[in-house]
């Protein structure tokens, strides 16, 4: 047991106790506290040791009980089981039968033939075969003692050439990072020398994490049986010399022991105790002991509810479309978007659902550990308006037209003003900010209400955000919001906003029809947290004015709050427009009962569907939208806090798609509209303390992923402590590892990159220039940052030498960053975009391309596996790329030592951070040796290049793995192994099967 | 290793030889010099339920259990390669009954015999280092798993000459794979272990359409889409050390480990549960129910076997030098339970009358890790291991 102890108690010396000295330091009113219940103690000491024994002994009875009750289970099991096998075996027996009539089973006759001769020596006295000697005999009975050998013919199985060894490994034509469980740190591997030796390689002791595993030990109930029935029978026994009496198999810190006592007991029995020793130091104990179990419990707390909130399943679900924009899923979005395309033509709706692809550096799946950072000028998609046809009779736009028809002309009026003031907008952007302002700032619409969204922010932004008056119903809505304003100008914007609120509350009122569809909410995109903060305070006020409201969303703010308690600063301001009438609170109220009764996928999925389709449909629809009478419906504006995207617009024709695609099968679209439309009047009328339900819960959402990925981790990290502790030889303890280290000749390892966030012009905080790469495409710096490797203006064919300064500088070329680099797609019968032309084709992007060579796996001339070319290659051309397992440096030291025991290592040094290791995962040219390290779309990658002609079928390299005399080839020569590649990569499962 | 709470100890049972002779040797026979490393009855075809093959060395030989303790050599194989050096067999058998022996050895090989027309059937080459185990799911014969140094478990139809699957990758064993077995009725489950310390639980489901394909496959084998199966369903690391052997016992799983290494007692059976999260594959926990500490083993990759109604199971204990290389026959005193063994594995059979034991081959000529015994052991696996001296701890 850890005991963390410092004192030695006098009364624990007096009872002689081995673990009587873990009394840890208290305060002194404690420790008096001690001293004065000594007394008591060792008096009631070995009652309760009586009573944990007697507790223990229960507990190993039941333990006897359930473990003789499942085998008793087991075995009823089992013996079905062989019931059906022995079944399945006599079946087979008749099927042979059946089958030996026909065609004589050698095996069956060999058999009969035994059972006769048995007879027949029976019957002759004879001993065993020996009689039948001379010939080989069909069959021979053997007495005792008799040599197998010489006795029956032998079979001859004619001999099949085996293959040179090798490990599995899997095919990977990028490279991916380590799973977590495939790290060798902390685990134990033996290795076995030739002449059967074996060694131990092993991590070394000091890589045993601190065992940690103590503050998050979970209280079975036997335990808290126990716990709890010594503190029934000895109420103060909350000193540790007593806890430690109880007997943890699993060694579990006392501090835990007693927090969990007070966790057992406190709601029933800590009263009583507090009645019974009524000393305030007692008491003092006592909260203290509260406060560690209250701290031990509110971690448990946070690292568990945020999980209970989203179905796991959607988190599943979400990882693929948080894929979509990144780099590296790029291939999988190319499928899923066939996949969405088929789906509409399916539908027969124009869907226009086209992706933004924003090159994200690095999505969950790979390992993002950074913020998402979205660069500052990125494209937005213009698509074709979609017309809104009800897509079935459960269509929302059906329910809506009757819900709809006597607001439909108070909407007709109003369309008018808002196209084009709408239109204003855009155009007005248009010109004054260019398109770079475009994704910032959103006109946000409402059926009645304008809300004005700020962007400000702290940075040195030099854009000026116009204000977006949407609503000309509401002329007072002027404020400019200057850059950087100060706080009290924003409080008083906001009270602008409030008050606009109440007018509208006001005016809206009157209007019956509107009421329905009328919400507001602005939400600022991620820059403006600090003046949604300020703000918020605010439209709190605004939110008292709307008590209504506030009451009706009671249920769910509660939930959010309690969910999220501290993130007020990071959501959005929502202006609060409590105009549900009466007949809408019930009808709202019934559909929040209906969205209850969704499923937690259902509604994740929904909510996932506003974010998806709603981001989609951005304000370049917005004037056809208001057109449409029955399309105004435009609501909330959704800020994907988490997410940091920007404000949303979202409309309701959009519900087709998010009961099509998401909640296919599941709900209806008039289904949706129905939770949408209470799911909107609720959070705007929720007033400012509670939150965007959405932008919750995305908030939520990223929150969990922390809280994820922390667990992730921190279950890992208790997965490797529980590996015991090991002894090591010392030969594995100093041994030297050969690695294959090869970097650039520099000394110099190239640098991880990792994208900047800053939101202007990079400065001296800058994470980059502090890390020394240059800012890539997905920085969020502007282009015209002075750390941006700004690419190529090669002329044609100028790339494949110095003089191109991606070639210089090891990199491959960017289509998106240099100026003439590009390629043509597919084979042209799509046609080439005209003005770049001359069917010239960048040759510094055969990485990015994938424009390798066919490699081809067999024999190796001298041993091993080798790997021959398909077709003859001249100097410089591209073979192909080195890919593997993306592992830390300091597991590479650690799997470079087992390697190096087997005299094959698969590791590659590729920058700062990562090493390759293609061992179990790779491509053919796992054995490349001296290869440039690439950067290619900002990642390290590894190609392989000719050095010098290669003809057909000759083979690269070959397998020295098997043969230590040459395992350090590559140390020897490099420039060698360089100019041929040398490949002894074992080959794919399926090459080597034999018919 | 996995933390056991309070509540949730194992039994401990012990696993010391029996005064009682429930055994009795009835035959010995010796093949050739080299080691017998496997022995396995067919359990497949109830024809011949008395019918058992043995590999050692390049040789592959069936015999047959008769009245009075006498046995029969049937048929007799060897392979040319006379490197070769078979490690593992079992019985299978093709969609019309015919009786095929499945063995596997040093060479990565896998020979399929066609043992009812005495002929070699098919001979799967893909692993890229020794097969360590061969085992056939009972419900489908056709379906063998081997196990292999290569860090990969593959699925193989013998019928047709397929690799179906490879259950290796970014989830797979890190070190050889030492034993492998099918769940003994749910079809796709399997479940492997190694020298990596783990114990690995495969499930098929989502692949089972190419079990299924791989049937009715008409061109040539090599070209059918072998799937690889990279995540297992659940990852228990309840051993510090090799994990030899392991076996289902219906739902439970009976693992043996190992640790002659380092010097501990680390040598023990381990009966336990695992309990799989349907939602999340990968995480799961495992509830160990009885624990047999093995005396005095002190060798390792010994494979123990059940006997068809998985009452029993047996090992081999102990090493010793200067025993010829034979084969026991023992016949079972008490009634109806007989008990065949050898070096590496025991299967048991409940049917016939016979013990079958190749304990004590020197041990200089074999490989270290493969060394032989010289009594057999058996473990009853019903609770607390009655009939043998194996009480709980606590009561």
């Amino acid at each position: 047991m850890a005991m963390s102890s410092s004192k030695v108690h006098p009364h624990s010396t007096d009872a002689g106790r081995s673990e009587s000295p873990d009394v840890p330091t208290y305060s002194n009113g404690l420790d008096l506290m001690h001293t004065n219940t000594a007394l008591q103690e060792s008096a009631t000491t070995p009652e309760i040791s009586l009573v944990i024994d007697s507790l223990k002994l229960k507990v190993d009875a039941d333990r006897c009980a359930y473990i003789m009750k499942r085998m008793e289970e087991n075995r009823n099991k089992l013996a079905e089981i062989t019931r059906t096998h022995h079944k399945l075996s006599t079946e087979r027996r008749n099927l042979g039968i059946i089958n030996g009539d026909k065609v004589d089973n050698l095996l069956t006759r060999r058999q009969k033939e035994a059972i006769d001769m048995q007879s027949r020596v029976d019957i002759s006295f004879g001993s065993s075969s020996n009689s039948q000697e001379d010939e080989y005999a069909s069959v021979i009975l053997l007495g005792s003692g008799i040599a197998v050998k010489n006795s029956v013919r032998p079979i001859h199985l004619p001999k099949v050439e085996k293959l040179p060894p090798y490990t599995t490994w899997i095919f990977m034509d990028r490279n991916q990072r380590m799973t977590e469980d495939q790290s060798v740190v902390g685990r134990r591997r033996i290795y076995y020398d030739r002449n059967g030796g074996e060694a131990l390689i092993c991590s070394d002791s000091e890589e045993e994490i601190i065992n940690d595993e103590e503050d998050k030990k979970e209280f079975v109930d036997s335990e808290d049986n126990i716990i709890r029935g010594c503190c029934l029978v000895a109420l103060v026994k909350l000193e540790h010399p007593i806890l430690s009496l109880i007997y943890w198999p699993s060694a579990c810190l006392e501090s835990l022991v007693k927090s969990r006592l007070v966790i057992v007991q406190s709601p029933a029995v800590s009263p009583f105790l507090a009645l019974a020793y009524g000393e305030m130091k007692y008491h003092q104990h006592f909260i203290q002991a509260r406060h560690e179990a209250l701290s031990s419990r509110q971690n448990v707390i946070e690292s568990f509810d945020f999980n209970s909130f989203l179905d796991k399943d959607l988190e599943a679900a979400q990882d693929s479309f948080d894929n979509l924009f990144c780099r590296r899923c790029l291939v999988s979005v190319i499928v899923i978007c066939v996949m969405f395309l088929v789906l509409v033509l399916y539908f027969l709706q124009p869907l226009n659902l086209l992706f933004l692809l924003w090159q994200i550096f690095d999505c969950k799946l790979h390992g993002c550990s950074q913020d998402l950072i979205f660069p500052a000028e990125k494209l937005t998609w213009d698509g074709p308006d979609e017309e809104s046809v009800p897509c079935g009779p459960h269509c929302y736009l059906q329910v809506q037209k009757l819900e709809a028809t006597p607001s439909m002309q108070l909407n007709t009026e109003r369309t008018p003003a808002l196209s084009s003031d709408a239109s204003g907008v855009l155009v007005s952007r248009g010109k004054s900010n260019g398109p770079s302002l475009r994704r910032r700032s959103k006109p946000c619409k409402n059926g009645s209400i304008a809300s004005n969204t700020q962007n400000v922010t702290e940075s040195s932004d030099s854009e000026t955000r116009p204000v977006h008056d949407v609503i000309p119903y509401h002329s007072p809505l002027p404020h400019k919001n200057k850059r950087g304003g100060k706080s009290g100008t924003h409080q008083r914007n906001s009270k602008h906003v409030a008050n606009h609120v109440v007018t509208a509350m006001k005016r809206t009122q009157r209007n019956v029809a509107s009421d329905s569809d009328s919400v507001a909410s602005g939400s600022p995109g991620s820059r403006d947290r600090e003046f949604l903060s300020n703000s918020l305070k605010e439209s709190k006020e605004a939110s008292s004015w709307s008590p209504k409201a506030k009451s009706s969303s009671m249920r769910r703010s509660r939930r959010k709050d309690s969910l999220v308690p501290d993130d007020h600063k990071s959501l959005q301001v929502q202006v609060p427009y409590p105009l549900v009438k009466k007949e809408d609170v019930s009808t709202c109220r019934k559909e929040v009962t209906d969205f209850k009764s969704w499923r937690t996928l259902e509604k994740a999925l929904f909510e996932k569907g506003l974010e998806m389709f709603g981001r989609n449909r951005l304000v370049h629809h917005f004037d056809d939208l208001v057109h449409e009478g029955s399309g105004l419906h435009i609501s909330s504006f959704f800020s994907l806090g988490s997410l940091k995207m920007e404000l949303v617009i979202f409309y309701y024709s959009l519900l087709c798609l998010i009961a099509r695609n998401l909640l296919g099968g599941l709900k209806t679209c008039s289904e949706v509209f129905h939770v949408l439309k209470c799911y909107e009047n609720k959070p705007s009328s929720k007033g400012s303390d509670s939150t965007n339900s959405l932008g919750d819960g995305c908030r939520v959402d990223s929150n969990e992923n922390m809280g994820l990925a922390q667990r992730r981790r921190s279950r890992f990290l208790r997965r490797r402590n529980r590996v015991r502790r090991l002894k090591y030889t010392s030969k594995s303890a100093a041994y030297h590892s050969m690695r294959k280290r090869i970097s650039d000749k520099k000394d110099m390892p190239c640098r991880q990159y990792k994208p900047c966030g800053c939101q202007s012009a990079c400065g001296d905080d800058c994470s980059c220039l502090k890390n020394g790469t240059t800012c890539e495409k997905y920085c969020g710096c502007p282009k015209t940052c002075k750390n941006r490797f700004r690419g190529c203006h090669c002329a044609k064919s100028q790339c494949g030498s110095r003089q191109c300064p991606c070639y210089a500088a090891n990199r491959e070329c960017d289509p998106d960053v240099c100026r003439h680099c590009w390629i043509s797609c597919g084979d042209g019968s799509l046609g080439t975009p005209g003005r770049k032309g001359d069917n010239y084709e960048c040759k510094n992007m055969k990485l990015l391309l994938k424009q390798q060579q066919r490699v081809l796996l067999g024999r190796s001339d001298i041993s091993g596996w080798g790997a021959f070319l398909k077709n003859t290659v001249p100097k410089h051309e591209y073979l192909g790329e080195y890919t593997g397992e993306l592992i830390s440096h300091y597991e590479a030291d650690k799997r470079g030592k087992i390697y190096d025991r087997e005299n094959s290592s698969f590791l590659f040094n590729l920058n700062d951070q990562y090493v390759l290791d293609a061992c179990r995962k790779g491509d053919k040219l796992k054995f490349a040796n001296h290869s440039p390290v690439l950067m290619v779309a900002g990642d390290h990658r590894v190609g392989i290049f000719a050095k010098e002609r290669i003809s057909a079928g000759e083979e690269l390299f070959y397998d020295y793995r098997y043969e230590p005399d040459q395992a350090p080839a590559w140390a020897k020569k490099p420039e060698d192994s360089g100019s041929k590649k040398e490949d002894a990569a074992p080959s794919s499962g399926r090459a080597k099967k034999l018919a | 290793m996995t933390k056991i709470t309070l509540g949730c100890e194992p039994a401990v049972g012990s696993l010391a030889p029996s005064k009682k002779r429930d055994y009795r040797v009835t035959n010995r026979l010796q093949e050739g010099k080299r080691p017998i490393y496997a022995v396995v009855f067919n359990f497949i075809d109830s024809r011949y339920y008395n019918v058992f093959a043995t590999v050692g060395g390049n040789r592959v030989t069936v015999y047959q259990c008769l009245e009075g303790g006498v046995i029969a050599v049937l048929q007799s194989y060897i392979d040319e390669d006379k490197d070769e050096s078979f490690y593992t067999v079992s019985w299978a058998c093709d969609a019309d009954g015919t009786p095929l022996l499945v063995a596997g050895g040093i060479n990565g090989i896998i020979r399929v015999i066609d043992a009812g027309n005495e002929k070699i059937h098919k001979s799967f080459v893909g692993h890229g280092d020794s097969v360590n185990e061969i085992r056939t799911q009972a419900l489908r014969p056709s379906l063998v798993l081997s196990a292999s140094k290569d860090e990969s478990v593959r699925l193989w139809n013998v019928q047709t000459g397929i690799c179906i699957l490879i259950f290796a990758g970014a989830g797979g064993h890190r070190n050889e794979v030492l034993s492998v077995d099918f769940h003994p009725s749910d079809i796709y489950r399997i479940a492997s272990c190694g020298m990596d310390n783990t114990v690995k639980i495969w499930s098929m489901k989502e692949f089972w359409t190419y079990v299924e394909r791989s049937f009715t496959w008409e061109e040539l084998p090599s070209q059918f889409p072998t799937k690889y199966v990279q995540f297992p369903v659940l990852i228990a690391s309840i051993h510090t050390n090799y994990v030899d052997c392991i076996r289902w016992l219906g739902d439970f799983i009976l693992s043996k480990v190992n640790d002659c290494l380092i010097q501990s007692v680390d040598n023990e059976f381990i009966l336990w549960e695992p309990k799989m999260k349907e939602q999340s594959p990968g995480e799961g926990t495992v509830d160990i129910l009885q624990k047999y500490p093995v005396p005095e083993c002190d060798i390792w990759f010994i494979k123990l076997s059940c006997d068809f109604h998985y009452n029993t199971a047996a090992i081999v204990g102990k090493i010793s030098d200067d025993v010829d290389l034979e084969a026991y026959i023992i016949q079972a005193t008490e009634k109806g339970k007989y008990l065949y063994g050898n070096c590496r594995l025991a299967p048991l059979l409940s049917l016939q009358g016979y013990l079958m034991s190749s304990p004590n081959l020197p041990s200089g000529k074999l490989p270290c890790r493969l060394t032989e015994a010289q009594y057999s052991v058996a473990v009853k696996t019903e609770p607390f291991g009655v009939g043998i001296q194996s009480q709980p701890h606590s009561l």
